[in-house]
């Protein structure tokens, strides 16, 4: 080649190196320019990168205690730790940790956040440590698998569990991509099956089921299964199951219209229907099912509350295509709950009532215990009486008439007992069927509300309490009506006893003098031994355990929060009218969109399986073939690489610094490209008689200069990111290099008659450049460093 | 002397030079003559290497031209001097230091290049001109400049390629007189003028080459082939010849 013909070569080297050394040190000084001026307004926004391990949000008020409080934290668990402040904004203090080195370490961080949970004034606490990678979604089994490899890939300093995620932090920022990637590999070997139940569905044992599946797997298949099934499910599954909830909530309140279709005309599921409404109106409806002659459909615009009549007709409302029945559950929650708002109150005031028959029962034990020693004494007075028979020489008249007065006493209390008790027996039947009555209305109520709401669980609550309440007063209570009323047939022949008694009191007097015979046979009148015996039958004691139960169950009545109940009631009887067909049908819709192929969980097992060479369609077979249930089945990566806030706008920031540097470093090859060797290049191609690219020296040297020149410049200033590979330089050396030898001769201009004369002077090519073709060209570092060279 | 033995050149399988043979003695004037495309500029190109042939014998001085390696050539370079059709004056240099350029490379101190270009630009009375740049002067005095150049390296063997044929008419006579001056000057050198004025050669010419499609038709005296032409090339310049002379 020309070139190496002469000492040009030379030239050209100088000319290299000088712009490789200038290229590198103004894509550093670019690259520096950038990473000073983004990273310090960022710095200023988000804390010292690289600097903070922990930001602790307190609330300002409380600052001097709460820091007092960190400081001693960090005095005892991590001496030489740095607490510095950020700003306070809007009541709030940000306050930065940064650990010593030692402490960077898992065992440290894996309580770093602990360790302030006991200070008051903190509200929140979050990692900062950076460079750091966050895997979310890792359920823990897969997790702790997984740590241990991560952890030994390079360039990670450590990495910890936080909660659902693994932490990895990295040694330095610029590694942070290496290590995602490898990361992202390891992840990318792995699968995740979920083996969903239905919702509702109560699974038991779902972790020995897993296993059992695991090894079913592991045996028939080969594969290499990891049970990693977890107990409670995650925060997007209670979401999706309160979504699901609220959809049901909703279904449940939203107006069914219920259509008989007219024979002879046709709907079908989609169809769009009107019914008029007041004031001129319509009603939208959107058929949602069809059976037979009757179909249902939901509203879309308007509230059946304003329907007239009972036709519905075609979308152009030309034909009425059927007779409506709509159930508006609303206008039904409604009325029962403005009914149930009268009651509740009324519940108050029953169990007060309650209470007080409680004071009664307990008084009626009392009574009976009363009773029971009237008895004993009437006996006991009876006995003597009968004795009296025996001896009737011995007779005292005054002790009789004593004894008959007592006698006739404790009749009279007899009397007074047993009409207590029919008192509180039809007390206490009264309470039964208050609480049968009360029972009833708020099954009734609940019957309404086929709901899982709050309402409908005090309301739930309550009846149950009810219920219990009556089954013990029933049970605890039949027993001793039953007893009274066996009183009751006795009453009468007391009463008339007693009159007996009372008579033979008055007469007695006389009779004492009358014939002894006479007395004797009036005194057995008196002295009723069947009587006796037949009291002596029903007096069995109630027991005082049965109405401790009955209290006991009152007790818990009384702790029910009737005003809350009422104030949930007044809450739901305001707000649920106010929602209209159209709004409950349009947010259904709404939550079947969100729900739409999201699997919802019930209880769920999860295999951890290898990614690759695994038939998941025979795998699923298998498993259906082992579980009754009616189960659905999702596969999911282990584990997602979230991307962190602070870590991304560094790592825009690195890559804006890399992008700048790499943008310096295209340029200066660029223009040195295209203004000094270019020059090289278009004398190369001018003087080059071949026409083939690839035997034109030019082409060869084009190519040479820019790979050289790019790649030792992104070399030297050590350019390094996904992007930039080693060999992508290289490959855009190449790019510019062709680019250049296509345009080279369009921006220099190369005068072939002045090179042609320096030939014919016998100079060499290197003489011709220097003092000829150099000297007449543009501006450059070629025709600077040329200057040394040239004779004029 | 020059002896030149069966040059050949093609471009592109298209044969330019068929056989090209002549020979100049020391202080002879040859002139090349023939229609356009003939292989004038070919064959005086050749002579220096500026076009490399693809055959035939160049012998200058007893040196074989074509056998030289290329530094050698370029210091053969340094003693034939070129002068182009279109000047081919360096735009960014002086009118001096244009003159100046060929002897940069020499051993000659600065000021001795500078006296001798001094006494070159005398020659072509463009002494006063020197430190004017090249596009500031009429082609004449252009082309003077690219005499001078050539004298100052002091050639024995002096190109001359269409000296005059970018000229205006009117400037070509001052262009041709300081080159017949220079003819006579000079016993030693041998020049090769291509040209087309007749008249000229006819007054400078030792030896007239008439070249046709790449051949020498007729080579001899002006004397002899403007009057006893033998080819039909020679006819015709004889008629040309007659036609001014009337
Ligand atoms: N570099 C070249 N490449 C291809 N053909 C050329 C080249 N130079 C000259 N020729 C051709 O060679 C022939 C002779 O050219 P040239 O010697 O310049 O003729 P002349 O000077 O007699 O007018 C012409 O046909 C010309 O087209
Ligand atoms: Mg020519």
């Amino acid at each position: 080649m020309l070139l190496f013909k002469s000492d040009f070569i030379k030239d050209v080297v100088i000319l290299l190196l000088v712009t490789i050394i200038l290229g590198t040190l103004l894509s550093l000084v670019i690259g520096t320019i950038s990473d000073y001026y983004f990273g310090d307004a960022v710095d200023s926004l988000i804390g010292d990168y690289e600097n903070n391990d922990l930001l602790l949000i307190i609330d300002e008020r409380e600052k001097e205690e709460t820091v007092e409080k960190i400081k001693e934290v960090l005095q005892t668990k991590l001496p030489g730790a740095k607490l510095s402040t950020g700003i306070n904004l809007a009541g709030k203090s940000n306050l930065f940790i940064s650990v010593g080195k030692k402490y960077k370490r898992r065992a440290v961080f894996l309580n770093l956040e602990d360790y302030f949970n006991d200070i008051k004034g903190i509200t929140t606490t979050s990692l900062m440590t950076e460079p750091r990678l966050t895997i979310n979604g890792l359920k823990n089994k897969a997790s702790q698998l997984l740590e241990d490899k991560i952890a030994d890939l390079d360039h990670v300093a450590f990495t910890f569990p936080d909660g659902d995620s693994l932490e990895v932090i990295i040694d330095e920022a610029q590694f942070t991509a290496q290590v995602k990637e490898k990361i992202n590999t390891l992840l990318n070997d792995y699968q995740m099956l979920g083996i969903r139940f239905p919702i509702k569905e109560e699974v038991d044992n779902l972790v020995q089921l897993g296993s059992k599946l695991e090894k079913v797997l592991k045996d028939d298949y080969g594969l290499a299964v990891k049970n990693i099934t977890e107990l409670n499910s995650s925060e997007l599954g209670s979401l999706a199951k309160t979504m699901t909830e609220m959809k049901s909530f909703l279904s449940s309140y939203a107006s069914t219209i219920k259509i008989k279709v007219f024979t002879g005309q046709k709907i079908e599921v989609g169809d769009k229907l009107i019914i008029p409404a007041e004031d001129k109106k319509k009603i939208d409806l959107r058929v949602s099912n069809v059976n037979d002659m009757i179909a249902t459909a939901v509203i879309t615009t308007g509230d059946s509350s304003a329907a007239v009549g009972d036709l519905v007709y075609n979308s152009d409302s030309t034909t009425a295509v059927g007779k409506v029945e709509i159930n508006n559950p609303r206008q039904k929650l409604d009325y029962l709950v403005s009914e149930l708002k009268k009651l509740v109150p009324q519940l108050g005031s029953i169990f007060n009532d309650a209470d007080s028959i409680l004071a009664n029962l307990e008084e009626l034990f009392a009574t009976l215990q009363l009773l029971k020693g009237t008895t004993t004494e009437i006996e006991t007075l009876n006995q003597k009486l009968a004795g009296y028979t025996a001896n009737i020489e011995q007779l005292d008249g005054r002790e009789i008439k004593a004894n008959l007065d007592s006698l006739e006493h404790r009749l009279e209390q007899l009397v007074v007992i047993i009409t207590r008790l029919e008192f509180m027996r039809d007390l206490i039947l009264d309470l039964r069927v208050e609480l049968t009555q009360l029972e009833s209305r708020i099954n009734a109520a609940q019957a309404e509300l086929r709901v899982g709401s709050n309402y409908y669980n005090n309301l739930q609550q309550l009846a149950e309490n009810i219920a219990q309440l009556k089954i013990k007063v029933v049970d605890n209570t039949q027993e001793i009506i039953d007893q009274i009323n066996r009183y009751n047939p006795l009453l009468k022949e007391i009463k008339s006893w007693q009159k007996n008694v009372q008579d033979f009191n008055a007469v007695i007097d006389k009779l004492i003098k009358e014939s002894p015979q006479e007395f004797a046979k009036r005194l057995t009148a008196v002295s009723n031994k069947d009587l006796i015996t037949r009291l002596q039958q029903v007096r069995q004691p109630a027991s005082e355990e049965k109405l401790a139960a009955v209290k006991e169950q009152l007790v818990k009545l009384r702790a029910i929060d009737f005003a809350g109940i009422t104030a949930q009631l007044e809450y739901i009887e305001q707000s649920l009218p106010k929602l209209k067909d159209e709004e409950i049908t349009a947010s259904i819709d709404l939550l079947d969109h969100y729900l739409a192929g999201r699997a919802i969980p019930g209880a769920e097992i999860s295999l951890l399986l290898p990614a690759q060479n695994v038939d998941l369609k025979v795998i699923k077979e298998e498993i259906k073939t082992m579980i009754p249930q009616q189960i659905s089945f999702y596969d999911s990566p282990v584990g997602i690489i979230v991307p962190n806030l602070r870590n991304q706008i560094y790592q825009i920031l690195s890559e804006v610094k890399i992008v700048l540097t790499v943008v310096t470093a295209l340029l200066c090859t660029s223009l040195s490209l295209l203004f000094d060797h270019g020059l090289i290049i278009t004398s190369l191609q001018e003087l080059n008689t071949e026409k083939i690219f690839y035997s034109n020296p030019a082409f060869y040297y084009s190519l040479t200069m820019a790979v050289i020149t790019l790649s030792s410049i992104c070399y030297l200033t050590g350019i390094e990111s996904p992007y930039l590979p080693w060999w992508s330089s290289i490959l855009v050396g190449v790019g510019l290099g062709l680019i250049i030898f296509k345009e080279a001769a369009v921006i220099n201009d190369f005068a072939k008659a002045e090179f042609k004369a320096g030939e014919a002077f016998g100079f060499n090519y290197a003489q011709i450049m220097r003092q000829i073709i150099i000297p007449a060209a543009k501006p450059g570092l070629l025709k600077i460093l040329n200057q040394r060279q040239t004779y004029f | 002397m020059l002896k030149v033995i069966n040059l050949t050149k093609s471009y592109d399988s298209r044969q330019v030079l068929r056989g090209i043979t002549f020979d100049a003695q020391a202080g002879q004037t040859v002139v090349i003559m023939g229609p356009s495309g003939c292989g004038k500029s070919t064959t005086i190109r050749c002579l220096n290497r500026l076009t490399e042939p693809d055959g035939g014998k160049i012998l200058l001085n007893g040196i074989s031209v074509l056998e030289l390696n290329t530094e050698q050539l370029l210091k053969l370079r340094e003693k034939i001097a070129f002068v182009f059709q279109n000047f081919n004056l360096i735009e960014h240099l002086t009118v001096e230091e244009n003159v100046m350029l060929p002897l940069i490379k020499s051993d000659l101190v600065r000021q001795e290049i500078v006296t001798r270009a001094q006494q070159v630009l005398e020659q072509v009375q463009l002494a006063e001109r020197k430190n004017d740049y090249p596009a500031n002067l009429s082609g004449g005095q252009k082309q003077r400049v690219g005499i001078a150049r050539a004298l100052i390296i002091e050639p024995n063997l002096l190109l001359l390629d269409e000296p005059t044929a970018s000229l205006d008419p009117i400037l070509v006579k001052e262009v041709l007189d300081v080159i017949e001056d220079l003819t006579k000057t000079q016993d030693q050198r041998i020049v090769i003028i291509v040209t087309h004025q007749v008249a000229f050669a006819l007054k400078v010419a030792d030896l007239i080459l008439l070249l046709d499609q790449g051949q020498i038709v007729e080579q001899g005296h002006p004397e002899e082939i403007f009057s006893q032409p033998q080819s039909q090339l020679g006819q015709k310049y004889k008629q040309l010849l007659d036609y001014y002379r009337s």
